[in-house]
């Protein structure tokens, strides 16, 4: 129950870093300089920008996830590194607990 | 009937912050209709005790039986009760619906000869308070409550921590009076308490604890004899007579 | 009266307050506390810097400056209703502190005036700390020029209303007490003031509005909340600081002499009937309902409702969502049964009748604002819209009660809970619009993080339950 629960926070912890990321990137693109109307891609060819003047002065702006297998990647290999950070970290407090129970003035 | 209500064996416990155990080795039974008292000086580990009978924390050593069972199946929890120290009762409550929802906890039918929740506040002189939020009632009140709460289910032990400090005495005759009556039904009860009068008036034996030990288990009547003062015999237990 | 003793007083609820607030979670730490405190400065300053940015174009001459105050007079006044009520019921919660002051040597005119110093600090700081930015891009563009201008706009106006709202508070608990409800006083009065923050909340807009279109057509209208300001403009700033003391002293004679000659001690439950008594659920749902402070809850949702449906407005159905304020008590609510002889239950169990009960409690309570869409079936679309959300809600502030458990009913554990929900589900929120998640996929994504929700509470609750009966001991020794 414990890992079980240790992968769900990791795949959530991996879900909101994949967002953040990708939010990230757009605001990038949108406030990086090029010339009006090119579509600009980001994080791998996951996310698009693109704004272009129209006719009667007004903008069109197209922003979005441009391709999900590129989030989703993303999102797993962010949830694995932090499982495998989780498990690190346990490992690392199990390491110090047995360090202090055998050394009693280490505490 | 099993031969005790309630049997503790080689109980220890210590807390995350202290150095030394808070119980260490406790050993005695409280057997069907017998009435016992539980001495000692303040933090001697009587409520840690308490506490892990009722399973409210881990146990780290040792066994308790209550009635026969382990202290912490569904059987040993509904023929027990305990009377808390501090009053946490739900305050947004009224008395009767605390008793009902009480007897839904245990199990216990409402209907039932015995259950006369208006008789019960009478005789403890809060006529006319029973449907009358917690929240209302004055500290003495709701002892008197949790009192009644265990009177009315007459559970085969009851542990009562301190609970009968700061009620008037017309309630403590009444309680001395319930306890003498459980006593004829086989029920028991471990009373916590520093009224050694109380405990030389209803008390078969008493349990003194000091700094985690139990260091005494004295028969009353014999402590008696001859004119002894318990609180003397309690004394010279915990090497201060 | 001995200034001495009011001194005292309000010194020490002053200790009682910060203590408590700093009792707080992760508050109870040095190092958080030092960042924390050099996080606010950095924000102000920050936010300074931005606003005397913006003001550098914005802000020509005097005039404009004069309108930036107009309008910020209405700002001033909403938070000066919004603190009022957060330190009233700061004291509400602090009954045991009143118990004890009453056991002190000092007489009830004596402890009133040092509630009302402590409340008084408490408005000054919090609307200060507030208008702080303004204040210093005002002075950084126009130097000691824009101080009279500040003054009246900001202090003078928080100060007056501060005034006025303790004298209808005041007046409100008095005839209560009158008619015999001095045990109500604090309910009464919150609701009140609570519904009064929101139907000031709505006019405001307006209010800017006419402000705004004032210094558009060259005039100065008078709209109360910008008494002074005007006044400023009309008759000059020593004109207006005059009507300043005089209205001071007269709302403070009257604060003193309308102050309730004892102290209400508040009311924390109401004997309200709640049927089906003896079904495992009813005591859940009684420690739900019969909270007082649900019944200010109820009563600030059905009067914002009304006001709504008489304005035509089909939004009145939202205000049913102002219930769902109350669920982030429902875990403390309850916490009195788990304490009674032979409760057990396991935190599954726990939190399915947390959430069974307090969605019961919140429908029931909502049907009145429901019944109101029969007689407007247009707005039948916002009562789906408000059931889900309302459903979502009772799911979400479980796992918010369980996650900041509110011991002692502490408003500020409640705050710091709302403060995160609010602003991870808004920080989500915002990503997924800038993302352009397809609606279905937010349609299921909503629906994950319900059940996510509901796997998460019921984690908390049996992590909160392992940490009661394992906290003290030392495993396995």
């Amino acid at each position: 129950m414990k890992r079980l629960f240790q992968v769900l926070n990791a795949v959530l912890a991996g879900f909101v870093g994949a967002l953040l990321l990708a939010t990230a990137s757009i605001l990038m693109l949108m406030f990086s300089t090029r010339a009006p109307g090119t579509r600009a891609v980001g994080l791998f060819g996951g996310v698009l920008f693109q704004a272009a003047d129209r006719s009667d002065g007004s903008m069109t702006l197209e922003l979005g996830v441009e391709n999900w297998t590129g989030f989703v990647v993303l999102w797993v290999v962010l949830s694995v590194l932090a499982f495998v950070s989780m498990l690190m970290f346990g490992w690392l407090r199990r390491y110090r607990e047995g360090l202090a129970a055998n050394r009693p003035d280490l505490e | 009937m099993p031969l005790t209500q309630l049997d503790v064996h080689d109980l220890g416990f210590t807390y995350r912050s202290a150095a030394t155990a808070a119980l260490s080795a406790v050993t005695f039974e409280v057997g069907p209709g017998e009435i016992v008292g539980l001495v000692g000086p303040n933090g001697s580990g009587k409520s840690t005790l308490i506490k892990l009978i009722f399973n409210l924390m881990e146990r780290q050593r040792g066994a308790i039986l209550v009635t026969g069972c382990d202290h912490r199946s569904e059987k040993a929890r509904s023929s027990a009760i305990y009377l808390p120290s501090d009053n946490e009762l739900p305050e947004f409550l009224t008395g009767r619906e605390y008793l009902r929802v009480l007897a839904g906890l245990y199990g216990h039918d409402t209907r039932a000869a015995g259950w006369d929740v208006e008789a019960r506040f009478s005789r403890f002189g809060m006529r006319g308070r029973c449907d009358h939020l917690i929240e209302d009632y004055s500290h003495g009140m709701q002892k008197k409550l949790l009192l009644s709460g265990a009177f009315l289910l007459q559970r085969q032990l009851t542990v009562i921590d301190e609970t009968l400090n700061g009620i008037d005495l017309d309630a403590v005759e009444m309680c001395k009076a319930e306890f003498h009556d459980m006593r004829g039904r086989g029920q028991s009860v471990l009373l916590c308490s520093h009224d050694f009068s109380l405990l030389e008036e209803v008390a078969d034996r008493v349990l003194v604890l000091r700094a985690g030990r139990l260091v005494a288990n004295l028969e009353v009547c014999t402590e008696l004899a001859g004119g002894g003062r318990l609180s003397h015999s309690v004394r010279a237990a915990l090497g201060r007579g | 009266m001995s200034t001495a003793r009011i001194l005292i007083l309000a010194r020490l609820f002053f200790r009682y307050f910060t203590r408590k607030a700093l009792s707080v979670g992760v508050l109870r730490c040095r190092l958080a506390r030092t960042l924390l405190s050099l996080s606010a400065v950095a924000g102000v300053t920050l936010l300074s810097a931005v606003a005397a940015s913006v003001f550098h174009d914005m802000i020509p001459g005097k005039r404009e400056l004069f309108l930036v105050m107009q309008v910020s007079t209405a700002g001033v006044v909403f938070w000066t209703f919004v603190v009022f009520i957060f330190v009233k019921i700061l004291f509400v919660k602090s009954d045991q502190l009143m118990r004890y002051t009453m056991l002190l040597p000092v007489s009830h005119r004596e402890r009133s005036a040092a509630l009302t110093l402590y409340e008084f600090s408490m408005v000054a700081l919090s609307v200060g700390v507030l208008f702080l930015p303004l204040a210093i891009a005002c002075l950084t563009r126009l130097g000691a020029e824009a101080i009279p201008a500040m003054v009246t706009g900001i202090f003078m106006t928080a100060v007056s209303a501060y005034l006025v709202l303790s004298v209808l508070h005041n007046l409100v608990a008095l005839a209560l007490e009158a008619f015999g409800g001095s045990r109500l006083v604090h309910i009464v009065t919150l609701s009140l003031m609570a519904a009064l923050t929101l139907w000031y909340n709505g006019a405001s807009l307006t209010l800017i509005r006419d402000i705004t279109g004032d210094y558009l057509q060259g005039s100065v209208g008078f709209h109360l909340v910008n008494l002074f300001p005007f006044l400023s403009e009309q008759a000059g700033w020593p004109m207006a600081a005059a009507a300043f003391l005089t209205l001071s002293a007269v709302l403070t004679i009257l604060a003193a002499f309308t102050s309730p000659r004892i102290f209400p001690l508040p009311r924390r439950f109401i004997r309200v009937p709640v049927p089906f008594a003896g079904r495992s659920l009813w005591p859940m749902v009684a420690a739900l309902t019969r909270r007082s402070e649900w019944w200010i809850a109820v009563g600030v949702a059905y009067v914002c409702s009304i006001l709504l449906w008489l304005e035509g407005d089909t939004a009145f159905a939202y205000s049913a969502l102002i219930l769902l304020s109350q669920g982030v008590y429902v875990h403390s609510a309850a916490s009195r049964l788990r304490l009674m002889p032979g409760y057990t239950r396991s935190a599954g169990k726990e939190v399915a009748y947390m959430l069974i009960g307090q969605a019961i409690v919140v429908a029931i309570h909502a049907l009145p604002i429901s019944l109101l869409a029969t007689v407007r079936p247009d707005a039948l679309d916002d009562l789906r819209t408000v059931g889900l959300a309302l459903l979502s809600g009772v799911i979400l502030t479980t796992l918010i009660a369980i996650v900041f458990v509110a011991e002692n009913d502490s408003p500020l554990v409640v705050f710091t809970g709302y403060a995160v929900c609010t602003g991870t589900l808004v920080s989500i929120g915002a990503m997924v619009g800038v993302l352009q998640v397809p609606g279905p996929w937010l349609w299921f994504a909503a629906a994950c993080t319900q059940v996510l929700a509901v796997v998460y509470s019921v984690a908390g609750m049996k992590q909160i339950m392992r940490w009661k009966r394992h906290e003290a001991a030392v495993p396995g020794s």
